[in-house]
């Protein structure tokens, strides 16, 4: 019975202040929005067409044939080039999505689509980078990626160029990369390296500006929207959200959280679809994103957090919405997250208290949160959002001389504590902090 | 103080304590019952009050551990591949429809594959049972829910790696009636009540993969030849199945002339590998189902042995996998 009582008077899910609909969807309606099945109406007739497994042959044998020199190499040549290019791409793009196609097969692949490749191919060319395993290839797909604007590669050059194991493999690929190096973009007020040495940093700091805003220069033209084409490849990237098996979705998600910010909007658009899978993993993308988002919607004046507040209706997908307010890094949508803090099931204010600590910028919360953490009897929170609001309490208070973590250690695994330190430190990188 | 009024000074104070007594039973009687009071924020924790045999026997269960699990923790590089968080956190499976697969929650990861991932209630209300007729003044305002025992409930998770259309596909004999009948047996609770062992034998209780298997060994008569057989004798599914790490092993070792043993050579590996071991195929022993093979033997005559090893991943040193089983061959 003493449980019982403890639980009646601790339970604060009950609502103990009502917070306006409108300002936080905990009471509207969800409304889905046209998305998914509308999207992928519209763009039936773009993006790659669907080739078939003989003629995915007849390019491997056209590629195998190119390598054999003289005359047949000659016309094996000239029918890739006169072949559609929309046809060869995609026959290109199967070729590489196989499983036992022989790596130097791949190599001749991946350079056709680097020199002749349609944009079109950037999704699933970036999913090469999840399962490519030859390092010459991963060059060759960041290369591909880097010409239209795209740094996802970037990492792997740099792991690339750091090896100095000296095994073959690795140093044909780094032989590759070396010369990427000279053609990295610059903005306007950078000169080209002259040097290794200065290419090298400047590979580094331009993987920087991808990680944190997904643009390879301060004058990066940074388009809002994308070709018809990409779009159609964009919303297929997205149906696979809806997959049972999660290895699609996982798929698509590696993808779409590794493109520019033209994604973003796609990925809102999503997020009100009707399927509670295509929802879960839109906003999950986001999340992923993350830190980027916030620029990006800075910069092109997106009120993110207003984009999101209808989908927080959805009892299904709040937890996630949550996730993705927080994740994005943009401080005013703490007084949203406050609400579910204070007002939202066990896992609804879990969510809440770990976007908190991932936007929350402005010192003056220290003060609530403080009260709230204090409070008599203490608010009935899991470990995780427990963790997060004590963080976020230190992080806005530097000068509490109190231990790190303060409490609830035993309660919360190690590699919980060190999300929340990734997530710490990623506060540095949001846009209220600088740009 | 004569006796006769010390009697009806007795009786009068028993008078008196039964009439007290009775306008107090009469006073419950009329008091308004008190409201049951529903657990607020649940946490699988709180079941522990009035379900300790049940909860022990999770506690010692694989569910438990699915989130903490070093091993776990390894292959997922400590759930940052996210991708495995919905099966190991999940949210309740009752909020999906049959059979969908689970998303990952927010809270009490630690506690994995918990009470209330399969038994509460969508939207909170309510725990559900397999009772058909639960104590419905119970706190936590058990109701029945009859696809607590439906293999979609376990689908959800354990249909990822396609173990359940694997049961779907076995033969009548092997199938049982569901995943229950194998994996959640009968417990029989205080007071002699019936319930279901939460402990989930499976891919890491020997006994439980022992039931699955039988291993034959022998030499053939006519030709002399040396062989060994395992049948999935047990298994409603794949023998191993669900995670692709796992894997079976037969292994041969011959005896020389001296008495001594070479090394265990490998025979043959039983497992359904990443897709990106391209060059290996799924070798799975289907459910009711004979794998044999010849074994040459050094020299004629030789005598030997084989045996079949079970690991929980498929780099695990042979001294940290299960020895399921060993035969002869030979004399």
């Amino acid at each position: 019975m003493g449980l019982l009582f403890c639980f009646a008077c601790t339970d604060a899910s009950k609502n103990s202040a009502p917070i306006p609909a409108d300002a936080v969807g905990n009471q509207a309606e969800f409304i889905p929005g046209e998305a998914l099945q509308h999207y992928l109406q519209l763009h039936q007739g773009n993006g790659l067409p669907e080739v078939s497994e003989d003629f995915i042959v007849e390019v491997q044998d056209l590629l195998d044939a190119t390598t054999l020199g003289g005359n047949l190499a000659n016309r094996a040549t000239r029918s890739l080039i006169e072949m559609a290019e929309e046809h060869r791409t995609a026959a290109l793009l199967g070729l590489l999505e196989q499983r036992l196609t022989p790596v130097p097969i791949q190599q001749l692949a991946y350079s056709w689509l680097r020199d002749a490749g349609l944009e079109s191919m950037l999704p699933r060319l970036t999913l090469r980078l999840k399962y490519e395993k030859d390092h010459w290839a991963v060059v060759a797909i960041a290369h591909t990626l880097l010409k239209y604007g795209n740094g996802s590669g970037l990492q792997a050059l740099i792991n690339i160029l750091d090896d100095n194991s000296g095994r073959p493999e690795i140093e044909a690929a780094r032989s590759y990369a070396a010369t990427i190096l000279g053609e990295l973009p610059h903005s306007q007020n950078e000169a080209g390296g002259e040097n290794f040495a200065a290419n090298w940093q400047h590979l580094l700091e331009i993987n920087q500006l991808w990680q944190k805003q997904r643009r390879l220069s301060s004058d990066d033209e940074d388009p809002t929207q994308c070709s018809a084409e990409l779009l159609a490849e964009y919303w297929r990237m997205i149906a696979r959200f809806a997959s049972q098996p999660l290895r699609p979705v996982d798929d698509a998600r590696f993808v779409l959280s590794r493109q520019r910010g033209f994604v973003i909007p796609l990925l809102l658009q999503a997020a009100r679809d009707p399927n509670r899978y295509i929802r879960e993993h839109a906003l999950q993308t986001l999340a992923w994103i993350a830190i980027p988002i916030g620029h990006w919607c800075w910069r092109h004046e997106v009120d993110f957090v207003a984009e999101l507040v209808p989908i927080l209706a959805s009892g299904k997908s709040r937890t996630r919405a949550l996730e993705a307010l927080g994740a994005a890094g943009i401080s005013s949508a703490s007084e949203v997250l406050w609400s579910w803090v204070q007002n939202g099931n066990r896992e609804e204010r879990s969510a809440a208290c770990d976007a908190m600590l991932r936007c929350c910028l402005d010192p003056a919360w220290a003060v609530r949160l403080q009260n709230f953490l204090l409070a008599t009897p203490p608010p009935r929170l899991s470990s995780e959002g427990e963790a997060s609001l004590y963080a976020l309490w230190f992080e806005l208070e530097p000068d509490l001389e109190a231990e790190y973590p303060p409490r609830l250690s035993d309660n919360l695994p190690q590699s919980e504590w060190d999300r929340r330190l990734r997530w710490t430190e990623m506060r540095n990188l949001s846009v209220g902090r600088q740009d | 103080m004569s006796p006769q009024s010390g009697a009806a000074r007795i009786a009068a104070m028993v008078f008196g304590l039964l009439a007290t007594a009775g306008v107090l039973a009469l006073a419950l009687l009329m008091k308004k019952p008190p409201e049951i009071i529903a657990l607020g924020p649940m946490t699988s924790a709180d079941c522990r009050q009035c379900h300790a045999d049940a909860f022990a026997e999770w506690e010692g269960s694989h569910h438990a551990i699915a989130f903490v699990n070093p091993e776990v923790r390894k292959l997922s590089q400590d759930f940052r591949n996210e991708e495995c968080l919905a099966c190991h956190a999940p949210r309740p499976v009752l909020g999906f429809e049959p059979g969908e697969r689970v998303l990952a929650r927010s809270s009490d990861r630690k506690s994995g594959v918990d009470c209330l991932a399969c038994h509460q209630h969508p939207d909170g209300e309510g725990i559900a049972t397999a009772n058909r007729s639960p104590q419905k003044n119970a706190p936590c305002k058990p109701y029945y829910e009859p696809r607590l025992a439906d293999v979609e409930l376990c689908a959800s998770c354990h249909n990822q790696h396609k173990t359940v259309e694997q049961w779907r596909g076995a033969p009548a004999e092997l199938k049982g009636e569901n995943c229950l009948a194998c994996h959640m047996v009968d417990a029989f609770r205080e007071g002699g009540r019936r319930g279901r062992h939460h402990g989930f034998p499976a891919a890491h209780d020997k006994v439980a993969l022992l039931s699955a298997i039988q291993l034959l060994g022998g030499v053939d008569e006519s030709s002399g030849t040396p062989w060994v057989s395992l049948s999935n004798v047990g298994a409603g599914h794949n023998f191993p199945t669900d995670e692709r790490s796992r894997a079976a092993d037969i292994q041969v070792r011959w005896q020389d002339e001296i008495g001594g043993w070479s090394e265990w050579q490998h025979v043959y590996r039983f497992r359904d590998p990443y897709r990106d071991e391209t060059d290996l195929t799924n070798t799975q022993l289907p459910s009711g189902e004979t794998w044999r093979q010849d074994l040459p033997a050094p020299s004629s005559g030789a005598s030997g042995e084989a045996r079949l090893l079970y690991r929980s991943n498929p780099y695990l040193p042979d001294d940290e996998s299960i020895e399921l089983g060993r035969v002869t061959l030979g004399s």
